[in-house]
């Protein structure tokens, strides 16, 4: 098998196995709130189902095998004959995790043992055991269904039929008419409507012929509205709706009312919360009259989803756009991306090349329409082209769901491992970032969200006896900043003691003396290399890896890392990181006579040097700011360039790479820009110091720096003369 | 001769695959002139031939790089090829040429005294450089060819000028 099938199999595979954790997570919280989510079954299965065909068909018989045997659970479970257990959750959830290391051994052969199968396949079996078939023909005997129907019900349309009855739920027969144009999609909005309160159970054609462009339905529906009140909420489109004919049937010809006796005057206190959604009821009619205006078939459909089912609030709305943005996906090879955004460079150059023949055609004032004809083809032309950058740019573009999704079970294994109770809350999951950002960010999220549960989050019976609820929360916040996205991670847990990190240090020989005042400071030591060993955290994080990881991952995708806690409260980790690595807002600044563009992700701010601000530091220069003292080194000397001015230059720009900070100190600023930043090319990559370059226009290149580089270096530098001081 | 090993045949570019000039009989070859003496470069690894462009001054790349520029949307890096063959600087003047040279997918821009003409050169009458060339800069040369006039015409070797790292 060649390289590039297995790397296409690890990617399909890793993207099923994404959607089978996504609705996993998604059926737990639904059990724990005690909805009834069938769909979700139904998908897992698909899934399950695809995987298994994907891996028989490359030939990779033990993932076959497996998800087979999954898929089989799961059929059952779709059934009805296996209810949705603790254990079935647990098993479900370890799937995965056997799964991805089948497909990462499969997709890239190592030396990596192979999962032990013997155990996880024992408890398959003991699961299956517990099936149990029940008699649902009984149950829906209570029906006054025609055996013309039941005979056509599938062994699953039956369980979900049976299960609606037993939980109460009212059965009906929907009658509806569609245009043979768009039924399809008015099917699925029904459906996804009906999810609301219920759900469609089948659909069968109707046998009553209508008009010729129409077809008629008849859906078994079962509705936890009673029926007056579902008969309501689609009278309203008849009532709309007459012309298109549609109309909803409590008693349809064939169809009958289910057994559970209606209680037209209890409805609404059974109904609790639903009787909310039907005071939208007339709202939603309101802010459609266009639709009684339409006439004829062609172009108003009875029900749309977006329109019927509104999704209950921003976040649930916010979400479903994220999985909509992961159900229809092209994996592009990012060279490609690079070269239409070459594309776009060139053909920008060109447009700039007709704009000043345009411009001199109007100076020559011999053909004043043509020449503004011209002039005006060519603003459009560029209007054009900007809006094709940004497409292609945005090409790049990905929610950041893709790293939070897979954290629901990071949280999971956590706490289980941990006999902790944890909530992950997510929030601002579509906001985008650049693909290969994502990429990088899983390990240090994955990391972050691990030690927040680990080490933040105290154990049910500390937390009761410190007043919290037992089960602790780790919140996921992210959202767009100008040009940066930030994402804040966040739980309720002990929080960190600033004294037993400075105690620590001292231990470790990092620091020396009296505790600063700055807790932010002393904080900062965390992310020290030397302090994060697992000897020295034990009793803090107790983790062998360290949060040094996390600050240089964060650092080489050129971001920011903030931390802040409270004893007793909790801790909070926030990365600023670019959106996007292909278009950046720098800082032009000018030293030596150059001038340079500095990323503005890694600007925390610009200052005037004020000479009584400045330090020195055994003849190392160092500004006093605010609560910090940071080293500052004059950018043309660290770019060893001739022409450095003698005396203090006149500008200080605070730059920071994860959570080291640094004073650059330049002649002059010239201003901010958006900028594309482009490869040196792999002549020149190796300078140090430099990410990139970039045009100004005008023929103007600019170089742009690589503040994580610099920062490296010059605190390289730094630590190295304290050795030399120390020894 | 031996037509398979690049430092003798016209393979000049990894763009063009190195079997092609063995077998073509000619080649078309831009002749520049460098401290007053004559070089070439096959005409299929070129891009284009401009004027001296703004150049930014790259901090800390090696010292034959003037720097880099931009050209049709990519970055260009401007190699001095005086300083890269241990000649003596020279200001640039009106005459002064960048012959931007594709030796891998990356564009780089040499910079010459000024470009001369192109001419077809028989393949078959190129020899090996000197052997007395010290070895810095005889590497950076394919081979040599003597034309009708008696000029000796020195065929550039783009992968040992032009190193990548």
């Amino acid at each position: 098998m060649g390289q590039d099938s297995r790397s296409e199999f690890l990617a399909e595979a890793e993207e099923m196995i994404d959607e089978l954790s996504r609705n996993l997570a998604e059926i737990e919280s639904a059990e724990e709130q005690n909805l009834i989510k069938p769909d979700l079954v139904n998908t897992i299965f698909r899934v399950m189902h695809s995987l298994k065909g994907l891996a028989g068909m490359l030939g990779y018989q033990i993932i076959a095998n497996l998800s087979h045997e999954l898929e089989n659970l799961l059929d059952q479970t779709r059934l009805g004959r296996l209810a949705i257990s603790r254990d079935l959750l647990d098993l479900l959830f370890d799937s995965l995790d056997v799964l991805n290391a089948l497909v990462l051994n499969a997709a890239m052969p190592s030396d990596n043992p192979e999962p032990d199968l013997v155990p996880f396949r024992a408890r398959i079996q003991a699961l299956l055991a517990q099936k149990q078939e029940h008699d649902q023909k009984s149950v829906l005997a209570q029906l006054d269904l025609s055996n013309e129907v039941l005979d056509v019900l599938t062994e699953y349309e039956e369980h979900r039929l049976a299960d609606n009855i037993n939980r109460g739920a009212h059965i009906a027969m929907l009658n509806v008419t569609f245009s043979f144009d768009t039924f399809d999609e008015d099917l699925a909005a029904i459906n996804e409507a009906f999810g609301e309160f219920g759900e469609v159970i089948t659909t069968m054609p109707s046998l009553d012929s209508g008009p010729d462009n129409v077809i008629q339905f008849n859906l078994l529906v079962a509705s936890r509205l009673d029926l007056g009140e579902l008969e309501s909420r689609f009278a309203a489109y008849r009532a709309r709706l007459t012309s298109v004919q549609s109309r909803s049937s409590a008693a349809p010809p064939r169809a009958a009312v289910a057994a559970p006796a209606e209680r037209p005057g209890e409805a609404a206190d059974e109904l609790g919360p639903l009787a909310l959604e039907l005071d939208e009821g007339p709202e939603m009619r309101a802010a459609r009259p266009e639709v009684v205006a339409r006439p004829g078939w062609e172009v108003a459909p009875p029900v749309r989803a977006a329109e019927v089912a509104e999704p209950a609030s921003p976040a649930e709305a916010e979400r479903r756009r994220a999985d909509a943005a992961v159900g229809k996906t092209v994996r592009v090879d990012v060279e490609r991306i690079d070269r239409l955004m070459n594309s776009v460079g060139e053909l920008m150059l060109s447009k700039a090349e007709l704009a000043s023949l345009a411009a001199r055609f109007r100076a020559e004032r011999t053909n004043f329409s043509l020449a503004d004809a011209l002039h005006r083809a060519s603003r459009q032309l560029e209007r054009r082209l900007i809006q094709l950058q940004t497409d292609v740019l945005g090409v790049r573009m990905v929610p950041l769901d893709t790293v939070f999704s897979k954290l629901h079970r990071i949280v999971r294994q956590a706490s289980r491992s941990t006999d902790k109770e944890v909530d992950l809350f997510v929030d601002g999951g579509a906001t985008e970032i650049d693909k290969m950002i994502v990429e990088e960010l899983l390990d240090p999220m994955v990391h972050i969200v691990r030690n927040a549960v680990d080490h933040g989050i105290e154990t049910p019976n500390e937390r009761i006896m410190e007043g919290k609820s037992p089960i602790g929360e780790v919140h996921i916040r992210a959202a767009q900043r100008g040009n940066s996205v930030e994402i804040a991670i966040e739980d309720d847990g002990k929080g960190i003691d600033p004294h037993k990190v400075w105690a620590k240090a001292l231990e470790k020989g990092i620091v020396a003396g009296e505790i600063p005042a700055s807790k932010k400071e002393v904080l900062a030591l965390i992310f020290q290399p030397g302090f994060s060993t697992a000897a020295a955290v034990s009793e803090l994080s107790g983790r062998g890896v360290g949060m040094d990881v996390v600050r240089n991952r964060i650092a080489e995708l050129n971001g920011m890392i903030d931390i802040d806690t409270e004893v007793g409260r909790g801790t909070r980790l926030t990365l600023t990181l670019p959106s996007s690595l292909a278009i950046i807002s720098v800082l032009l600044v000018r030293a030596a006579g150059e001038v340079f563009a500095l990323p503005l992700t890694n600007i925390v701010e610009n200052q005037r040097v004020l000479a009584d601000r400045v330090r020195l530091v055994e003849g190392q220069e160092v500004l006093l700011l605010r609560d910090r003292t940071l080293p500052l080194v004059r950018l043309a000397r660290v770019l060893c360039l001739n022409g450095d001015v003698p005396g203090v230059p006149r500008f200080v720009v605070i730059v920071r790479s994860a959570a080291q900070w640094l004073g650059l100190l330049v002649d002059e600023l010239v201003g901010q820009r958006e900028i594309v930043i482009k490869g040196l090319g792999r002549r020149l990559a190796p300078t140090p110091g430099v990410a990139g370059a970039a045009e100004l226009g005008n023929f103007q290149t600019v170089l742009v720096l690589d503040i994580r580089a610099i920062v490296a270096e010059v605190t390289a530098g730094q630590d190295s003369a304290k050795e030399a001081r120390r020894s | 001769m031996n037509r398979e090993a690049p430092s003798t045949g016209l393979a000049l570019t990894h763009a063009a695959p190195s079997g092609v000039a063995a077998r073509l009989e000619a080649a078309n070859v831009v002749l520049f002139a460098l401290e007053g003496r004559l070089y070439g470069l096959e005409i299929l690894s070129l891009d284009e031939i401009t004027m001296m462009p703004a150049i930014t001054f790259v901090p800390r790349s090696p010292s034959f790089y003037l720097g880099i520029t931009s050209a049709r949307g990519r970055i260009v890096p401007i190699v001095d090829l005086r300083r890269r063959m241990n000649m003596p600087p020279r200001s640039p003047d009106k005459m002064t040429r960048v012959i931007v040279v594709r030796p891998d997918e990356e564009p780089v821009g040499l910079v010459v005294d000024s470009v001369i003409a192109v001419t077809r050169l028989d393949l078959a009458a190129v020899e090996p450089p000197p052997a007395t060339l010290p070895a810095a800069t005889g590497s950076f040369l394919s081979g040599i060819v003597r034309m009708k006039s008696d000029e000796i015409v020195s065929l550039l070797n783009l992968t040992t000028l032009l190193p990548v790292e």
